[in-house]
């Protein structure tokens, strides 16, 4: 009788497998039909990631921007809004980094963390005026926060152009910033970087927020059923302004990280997509922050997997696209599995009747 | 019979769930009759309706419509058949126009086109006719109640209905519009339409129908003729409990005056003013019973106080501070705890564990903290101890709440107001659609409360349930606090209904007490 | 100053700024329809980028421009559909299954070009039919009128034409009053005997086949080949045209003017070597700045 975990919950599980496995599947099918050398590239793609160190370390690279995107998507939605601009939020985090880190001239450790600070709370403020606007306004936070990342993308490279371009590039980069600026690696061979560590701790700090304060709880129980919310004496307006900025912020610190773990100078040209990444990945994760890294590390490990794949044989890379969009489909659809579910939850229900009769017995 | 246009015999329909809804229930209606169905919430009245529009099958039974049987599997088809019905939840599109609305699926053309001109007649020739006052270029969105009901109508008559079935058609309307209401139905009547009017109060039927037929329990009671029945005799068949419970209590002992309510009025967002001036007062360890017909104003009530609305007139003091003045969190934390009317949208979050759903309204405490953070620990002891309290039948307290029965997850409700250690306690139609076990659980839970000195206002429709549990009786009806009784073993059921259907009226000087 | 003036008020401003516009207008006309129909418009991008791609495709196949945009229609119809299944029928969320079919398109897009072309970038390669431009007889010899309006791509007349035949199909006819009632209040469209998946399907289809012709306009008229993500955002843009334009034909049509204005702007000031970029934000901000107005004032009205 002590099964721990409840029928809907194991559905869901189940269903992110089934999804998991129905897509790689689908992929495999594309590859044999398409490929000339099918073997290879399915090598290449399951196990190349694991031939080499630099290969494992680009693993753990791709991994860490991720784990970021899919931590600010698991803030968002966990309190019920479709903010979608976390990826406007990455983005600013990274052009605020970049202006804190050319205008100030600190001590080098000092002068990274006021970079970073600024980068974390640009991101919040963006994801903050979708929030702001869906409680104060009424308005549907989809359509501003879409408008919103362009509104940052343009402003960002605005920025860099006016204020930090460097004329030597051709493109529009900025200076390049002090060798202080730069994450320390932590393994030779690999870019693996502190920003790493700093994702991990990210992580450990939202599965606290959210698991562990009050503050968490009731983002969490606003996102479910916020008349209930509401009638219990919590200031749903309030708690959902937090958690947008909240969300916001963990993008700004991912774009951070990305930046100094990574680059030497700002070079991004367009939005770089790690917000969108970040929605499948929390909902693989079913948008608990302990499952994250999980989630992003398969993402990651199959986007390496694809550009090796891609590099030796004729698969493009892109192919991981399809995985995500046939994965993101499957997981939501609540259709699949649910005469599964609909067993489940009549034979728990059973169980508790037998159960209640032996207690009236 | 040969004018006899709908002839429902023997309908019985049991549900899934095994609730019988109507057991060999009849209706007979003559042609261009107003045939009053009457009943009080839970009387079948709805189902026997979605039987005859198809959209519930029936179990037994049979269904004449103008001699002829029919047997309707959707509601186009039977209103094909000329069946109309104007719903109480208006099934209008409310960014279209007037016009749109009643030709929706059935629109004139022109060419390609809808042809707008014959469209906009064949409303105004409607409305012209039955004397329904609307302008068919108007926006549904923009009209009031009354308005949209007419439009209703409209619908209903274009598409050729015989006969019109009006489900509570007066709930949602003011005096006047009422009162137009019903010269229109007898325009209609005029006219040789036949009329299903849906209704719980006795004087409107009087005033304008021909028949009643009540249902009680989802039993068919009788029909009789309007003319033929006193006010009285149609209560007495309307109103009645059936004691499936009864409860033990002790001689109350009042103490000082808890919740004292004066003068509040509450208009609401459709600008009916749902709350008149009520008064009343609430003692510590008295159980005050409010009585009355769904509907009337008791839900408002609960929530006024409760701190759900603004724009309440008057003044609601608990021990002295005005609660119109607080926040829902500033009015629990004084010691006012509330079981809503709807515990699926308010009363719980169904996809949280049973845990969070207990400790929703003390989240903040500093009991359920170690340091800062929260301690689940903490939270499922005490999660695990009111499960065992209020013997809530569920697998551990990970469970989400909404995959529990009804009952129990009344009593996950129940276990969270009552464990706040309150003073005073809402009870919101308790123990709604729950079994025997939890109904008689939560009783026994409400007495101890009130033993235990603290104060209870009860709001139910159950008549036996206020007669039973309750100290002292209000009832409530339009809006307004009709009768008071400090004695509640001193009324009939009979003598309530009277009041709670508005056939009655204390003066101002009887209700003093209150 | 004046040189800005110059530059503003100059015919190729205007011009330029309707061609910016059309496959905005598409994507809002598109956005509307799906509005309309009570279905989530975010899809829209990823629709139109795979219409792109099988607009010169099409074309390519056929030897004709016209049978690459009736293939990119037929794409987009059936694309539509597909996201109609997904969120009717497999019960998906509809704002992650939009999120799913555009990732989707930015992916699928280069895997077919790749195995169409050997490239990965763009379709350059393949000799295409594209859709011509046409010089408006009479019109022409206007002097100013002639040299904005006319010499713009026939999809650029057909959106426009299609944009007043919309208003009339959505308006007038009964089809379109019964997709409004599907998509505002299916109860209620049911319970007058109107079947809401069928008015779904038909709004799905009109919807997805209007993206059709948007991404058709991006690689067969605006350029003349496909290049990867070259929607480059004008599906949310086309969402947000029609929420700023209330959801009506010349509401969304201006709006969708708007934007084409502000980009066009933006081209021409970078002659001037001002700040492009931030006038770039500004339909975005307007659009942010009325969607909250107007939403602020309704649910006051509410009240």
């Amino acid at each position: 009788m002590h099964i721990k975990k409840n029928a809907v919950t194991m559905v869901e599980i189940l269903r992110t497998m089934v999804a998991i496995l129905c897509s790689l599947l689908m992929v495999f099918a594309i590859i044999l039909l398409v490929s000339d050398q099918p073997f290879s590239a399915l090598k290449d793609f399951l196990i190349g990631p694991l031939t080499s160190v630099r290969r494992m370390g680009n693993v753990i690279e791709a991994m860490t921007p991720l784990i970021f995107t899919g931590l600010s998507v698991t803030m968002l939605y966990r309190a019920g809004l479709f903010n979608l601009s976390m990826e406007g939020a990455f983005f600013m985090g990274a052009v605020a980094a970049t202006a804190g880190a050319l205008l100030f001239d600190l001590p080098p450790i000092i002068n990274l963390i006021v970079a970073m600070s600024l980068g974390t709370v640009a991101g919040g403020i963006v994801t903050l005026i979708p929030g702001v606007l869906k409680v104060k306004c009424h308005a549907n936070e989809l359509v501003t926060s879409l408008m919103l990342n362009y509104v940052c993308l343009y402003l960002g490279l605005y920025i860099i152009t006016e204020f930090f371009y460097d004329p030597q590039m051709n493109s529009n980069y900025s200076f390049l910033f002090a060798d202080s600026m730069v994450l320390p690696k932590l393994f030779s061979k690999t870019r693996i970087n502190t920003g790493t560590i700093i994702a991990f701790a990210a992580v450990g700090i939202v599965w606290l927020i959210l698991n562990k304060t009050s503050f968490g709880y009731k983002v969490t129980l606003v996102g479910k059923n916020d008349t209930m919310a509401k009638y219990s004496g919590i200031d749903a307006g309030a708690v959902i302004i937090g958690s947008q900025l909240l969300g916001g912020m963990l993008a700004g610190l991912g774009g951070c990280v990305e930046l100094f773990g990574m680059y030497q100078r700002f070079q991004y040209q367009g939005l770089p997509g790690y917000g969108w990444d970040g929605v499948l990945i929390a909902i693989v994760a079913r948008y608990q922050a302990k499952y994250i890294p999980l989630a992003a590390l398969f993402l990651a490990y199959l986007r390496i997997g694809a550009d090796i794949m891609s590099r030796n044989t004729d698969i493009p890379f892109e192919i991981v696209k399809i995985i995500q969009a046939i994965m993101i489909v499957l997981i939501s659809a609540q259709a699949i599995l649910s005469r599964y579910r609909q067993k489940l939850v009549v034979k728990e229900a059973k169980e508790l009747e037998e159960m209640g009769g032996k207690v009236n017995g | 019979m040969e004018n006899e246009i709908l002839r429902m015999e023997q309908i019985t329909k049991i549900y899934p769930n095994g609730v019988m809804a109507n057991k060999e229930v009849n209706l007979f209606v003559k042609s261009g009759e107003i045939h009053a169905l009457m009943g009080e919430n839970g009387a079948g009245k709805s189902t026997l309706m979605k039987i005859l529009f198809g959209i519930e099958p029936k179990d037994n039974g049979k269904i004449y419509f103008e001699g002829k049987e029919i047997h309707s599997h959707s509601a186009a088809e039977t209103i094909r058949l000329g069946i109309g019905m104007v719903h109480q939840h208006f099934m209008l599109v409310e960014s279209l126009k007037v016009y749109e609305n009643v030709i929706l699926g059935m629109e004139p053309k022109k060419g390609l086109f809808i042809n707008k001109e014959s469209a906009i007649q064949l409303v105004k020739d409607m409305a012209k006719k039955y004397n329904l006052n609307v302008d068919p270029m108007a926006r549904v969105c923009d009209l009031s109640v009354g308005v949209k009901q007419k439009v209703e109508i409209l619908k209903v008559l274009v598409r050729g209905a015989k006969l019109l079935i009006l489900d509570e058609p007066t709930a949602v309307l003011t005096p006047q519009e009422t009162k137009e209401l019903f010269e229109q139905l007898l325009l209609l009547k005029q006219n040789g339409h036949t009329i299903i009017f849906i209704s719980h109060k006795i004087k409107e039927v009087k005033q304008i129908c021909d028949n009643i037929t009540v249902l009680r329990g989802g039993r068919y009671i009788g029909t009789m003729a309007v003319a033929d029945a006193t006010e009285e005799e149609i209560s007495r068949f309307m109103v009645g409990r059936d004691v499936v419970l009864k409860v033990h209590k002790k001689q109350p002992e009042f103490g000082d005056v808890l919740l004292d309510v004066q003068n509040v009025s509450y208009t609401n967002r459709e600008n009916k003013k749902v709350l008149k001036n009520v008064s009343f007062q609430l003692k510590k360890g008295q159980i005050l019973g409010v009585a009355g017909v769904e509907g009337n104003g008791q839900n408002e009530l609960a929530e006024c106080i409760f701190g759900f609305y603004q724009n309440v007139e008057g003044k609601i003091l608990f021990r002295g501070e005005n609660l119109l003045e607080k926040t829902i969190r500033d009015i629990r934390r004084i010691g006012v705890s509330y079981i809503p009317e709807d515990r699926m949208k308010t009363g719980i979050a169904k996809d949280v564990s049973i845990w969070e759903n207990i400790v929703s309204d003390r989240i903040d405490s500093k009991q359920l903290k170690q340091r800062a953070f929260l301690s689940t620990k903490k939270i499922k002891k005490l999660a695990k101890e009111l499960i065992q309290d209020f013997t809530i039948l569920c697998k551990n307290e990970e469970q989400p709440a909404g995959m529990l029965s009804g009952g129990n997850m009344q009593k996950v409700v129940v276990a969270r107001e009552f464990s706040s250690q309150p003073k005073l306690l809402i009870a919101n139609q308790p123990t709604r659609g729950i079994d025997v076990g939890a109904n008689e659980f939560i009783w026994k839970k409400i007495i101890e409360q009130r033993d235990a000195k603290k104060g209870i206002l009860l709001i139910s429709a159950d008549l036996n349930e206020v007669l039973e549990l309750s100290d002292s009786i209000i009832v409530m009806c339009d809006g307004e606090v009709a009768a008071y009784f400090e004695n509640s073993s001193q009324i009939t059921e009979y003598e309530l209904g009277l009041y709670m259907l508005g056939i009655k009226k204390q003066t101002e000087e009887e209700r003093r007490g209150a | 100053m004046d040189n800005m003036l110059d530059v503003i008020l100059s015919t190729d401003f205007f011009f330029t700024a309707i061609r910016v516009m059309t496959p905005i207008l598409f994507a809002a006309l598109a956005c509307m329809v799906f509005t309309k129909g009570g279905i989530d418009s975010i899809g829209t991008e990823g629709i139109m980028l795979m219409c792109a791609l099988a607009g010169p495709l099409g074309s390519y196949a056929t030897k004709s421009a016209f049978g690459g945009v009736v293939i990119a229609m037929l794409i987009g119809a059936a694309l539509a559909c597909l996201f109609g299944y997904v969120t009717i029928s497999l019960k998906s969320e509809p704002v992650l299954a939009g999120i799913a079919l555009n990732t989707l398109a930015s992916g699928l897009t280069i895997f077919v070009i790749y195995y169409a072309t050997g490239e990965k970038g763009s379709t350059q390669s393949l000799a295409s039919p594209t859709v011509p431009n046409i010089e408006i007889p009479l019109l022409n010899e206007i002097p100013l009128l002639g040299q904005v309006f006319s010499g713009h791509s026939v999809l650029t007349y057909l959106g426009l034409l299609i944009m007043i035949l919309l208003g009339f199909f959505i308006y007038k006819t009964p089809a379109g009053l019964r997709i409004r009632s599907v998509g505002e209040n299916p109860q209620a469209a049911k319970s007058v005997g109107i079947s809401v998946i069928k008015y779904k399907y038909m709004a799905l289809i009109m919807a997805g086949a209007l993206c059709g012709l948007g991404g058709a306009y991006m690689s067969m008229s605006y350029v003349s080949f496909f290049s990867k993500e070259m929607i480059a955002g004008r599906g949310f843009i086309g969402m947000a045209a029609e929420s700023m334009g209330r959801g009506t034909p010349w509401g969304v049509t201006l709006s969708a003017l708007l934007f084409g204005a502000a980009d066009s702007l933006a081209i021409r000031l970078q002659l001037l070597q001002l700040p492009a970029q931030l006038i770039q934000t500004i339909p975005y901000v307007i659009t942010i700045a009325a969607i909250a107005i107007y939403s602020y004032s309704r649910s006051k009205q509410k009240r």
